[in-house]
């Protein structure tokens, strides 16, 4: 069933029942009329509210999910016991009360503006950051019919609007006046410019391999195979540069706040830096549901199909793709919050020539040994080249791509 | 390929941390309900004794933050009062002291609401009981949490101790709670010290 069919039974269940409801009461006549009239007229529109509202919520609700798993886990990665803040009978010990606890901090604190700052734009610049971050929710499917929209260009879109964060920093950090904020701007423009490229390249192989921009049509794609056994050099491209485009930690040189206070956030209070935080969160969600759909297989069962006769009688074909998705998702995000627990800061410099000089070639090789090998196996999902082109793929990327990790060290 | 090693060791030293932390408890305490045992170097606030102090006034002499005051208790009784605000525990006042009247106990909550309370007069100091072991404040955690029982973790293995052998003897260096320094049980002093 698809999302919208659900939501505009759902609306139409409720809003008839309301007016039905209304005309039992003894409401009749030219007002009731109306009400019909504009419900006909709106039916459309409030069910792609009601669509878009439920998407967003479940993206915020994976937000704070994420931040909570970040933090318990990123303190038993340090040995320590993480946040334990909870009440008494909900989660005590498990620290599941101080997400919401922060979150009515930062909404009762002070929204302090720097007295020389560009105003207008100093508020503008985190909710740019929030609704380039929500527009790319909205085009990421969690399965076939769980999507607000499954564009045919998907993929494209999600990086195009992906690639817009780097600009609201900037203007953040331009128009705070400060000196710390304009330099952690100025390092994100930086940071984009020389990962963007890479990432874009490294999924090329993958839509070469897909034949399709469209997120679900790549994930049927996997059905076989993962692409990243199909794609490792791809995927190892894509989850650097990814790091990179989300600012966490190996790549965190916006807000390095060992060096710049706290980047382009510094001057940011109260609710304006909770949408700088969240806007990051999310963002770390997008650039994992992009990589699990393009790289694990997206909502499809990592496990065979089987069937388990359930004692009341049906049978039970495993969860819900939608739930395999949210788990693989989780888990490449434990991943990153691994490596933030364990790696340190990069310098500028270090970073531009990961960029330009490792990312930028090991995406360009891919690309041409994926183009060489599909040419020679015309139809690769049915030949038995891809049982080839399985184990053959990855060698020899991995042996070239050290080759020219040496050529340029 | 000098950089494989630099990301995966940190990798794989927090992942031990991750895997340890599963089956004991983890190298953090719950602060307010549960303290840490303090080694017998800790420096916090002073102790004094009554009897043995003859108000000499070594100890505020000795001072270098000048925050210590003889103050008169009685005709020909002087004792020290500490300014805690300006102190900073360096247990100068305790080395000066000929009659071993003073001592640095393992009291490190010393936050006050007013700066006068900083002024610790004698009475004070006399009073103050040296607690260094580790404890937890169950009364504290049931104004909190109420009966809900205390997050257990299955206690530390027993190892033996790693502590640095010394050169000369080949003995292990005591652990901290072996020697015996705390003050309380300190030793009288020799003889030949005054």
């Amino acid at each position: 069933m698809d999302l919208y069919s659900a939501m505009h039974g759902l609306v139409n269940w409720l809003v008839g029942g309301i007016l039905g409801l209304l005309e039992g009461a003894g409401l009749r006549g030219p007002v009731m009329q109306l009400a019909r009239w504009m419900y006909g007229a709106l039916e459309h529109a409030i069910t792609v509210a009601a669509v878009v509202v439920l998407v967003l919520v479940i993206g915020l609700l994976m937000v704070i999910l994420m931040l909570w798993i970040e933090r318990k886990l990123i303190g038993r990665l340090a040995d320590r016991r993480a946040t334990m803040l909870g009440i008494r009978g909900i989660g005590k010990g498990t620290g599941a009360i101080q997400l919401f606890a922060d979150a009515i901090k930062l909404l009762i604190k002070e929204d302090t503006t720097p007295r020389k700052a560009d105003k207008y734009v100093f508020a503008v610049g985190p909710s740019i950051l929030v609704g380039s971050s929500l527009l790319v929710l909205v085009a990421v499917p969690m399965s076939d019919g769980f999507a607000a929209s499954d564009l045919r260009v998907g993929l494209l879109f999600a990086m195009a609007v992906f690639a817009f964060a780097p600009f609201a920093v900037f203007l953040s950090g331009w128009s705070a006046n400060n000196k710390y904020t304009l330099i952690g701007g100025m390092r994100s423009a930086t940071q984009m410019i020389s990962c963007e490229i890479p990432l874009l390249l490294s999924i090329s192989g993958v839509v070469m391999l897909a034949g399709s921009f469209r997120l679900a049509d790549i994930v049927h794609d996997q059905n076989d195979m993962w692409f990243i056994f199909l794609q490792p050099v791809a995927f190892v491209v894509y989850f650097v540069a990814m790091i990179s485009e989300v600012e966490r930690i190996p790549f965190d040189l916006p807000e390095a706040e060992a060096e710049l206070v706290e980047g382009w956030q510094t001057e940011y209070s109260g609710m304006k830096f909770a949408f700088a935080m969240m806007a990051g969160y999310i963002r770390g969600y997008i650039g994992c549901a992009i990589g699990v759909i393009v790289f694990f297989g997206g909502w499809s069962s990592p496990v065979p199909a089987y069937t388990v006769p359930l004692p009341w009688g049906g049978q039970f074909a495993g969860p819900v793709p939608e739930l395999w998705f949210l788990v693989k998702v989780l888990l490449l995000f434990m991943f990153l919050v691994w490596i933030r627990a364990g790696l340190g800061r990069v310098r500028v410099d270090q970073i531009v020539t990961i960029g330009w000089k490792r990312l930028l070639p090991l995406a360009m090789f891919n690309i041409a040994l994926t183009v060489a090998l599909l040419t020679f196996s015309t139809d690769i999902d049915k030949s038995p080249v891809v049982a080839g082109v399985a184990f053959v793929l990855p060698a020899a990327c991995l042996a070239l791509a050290f080759w020219i990790w040496g050529w340029f060290r | 390929m000098g950089v494989v090693p630099l990301i995966t060791r940190p990798l794989w030293a927090t992942l031990k941390y991750l895997v340890r932390g599963l089956r004991r408890r983890p190298a953090t305490v719950l602060y307010p309900f549960e303290k840490m045992r303090l080694p017998c170097q800790w420096r916090g606030l002073h102790q004094l004794n009554d009897e043995k102090c003859t108000g000499c006034g070594a100890c505020s002499r000795s001072c270098p933050n000048m925050c210590i005051e003889m103050v008169q208790l009685a005709p020909k009784k002087k004792r020290p009062s500490i300014d805690i605000g300006r102190c900073l525990f360096c247990g100068y006042c305790v080395d000066a002291c000929p009659f071993d009247a003073m001592h640095m106990t393992g009291n490190y909550e010393l936050a006050v609401w007013s700066r006068d309370e900083l002024v610790m007069s004698p009475e004070r100091l006399m009073k103050v009981e040296d607690v260094r072991e580790g404890r937890i404040d169950e009364e504290l955690w049931k104004r909190v949490y109420g009966d809900e029982p205390i997050p257990e973790y299955p206690p530390l293995p027993e190892k033996p101790s790693k502590g640095k052998k010394n050169v000369a003897t080949g003995q292990e260096a005591p652990k901290a709670a072996e020697c015996g320094f705390t003050g309380a049980d300190k030793a009288v002093p020799k003889e030949g010290d005054k």
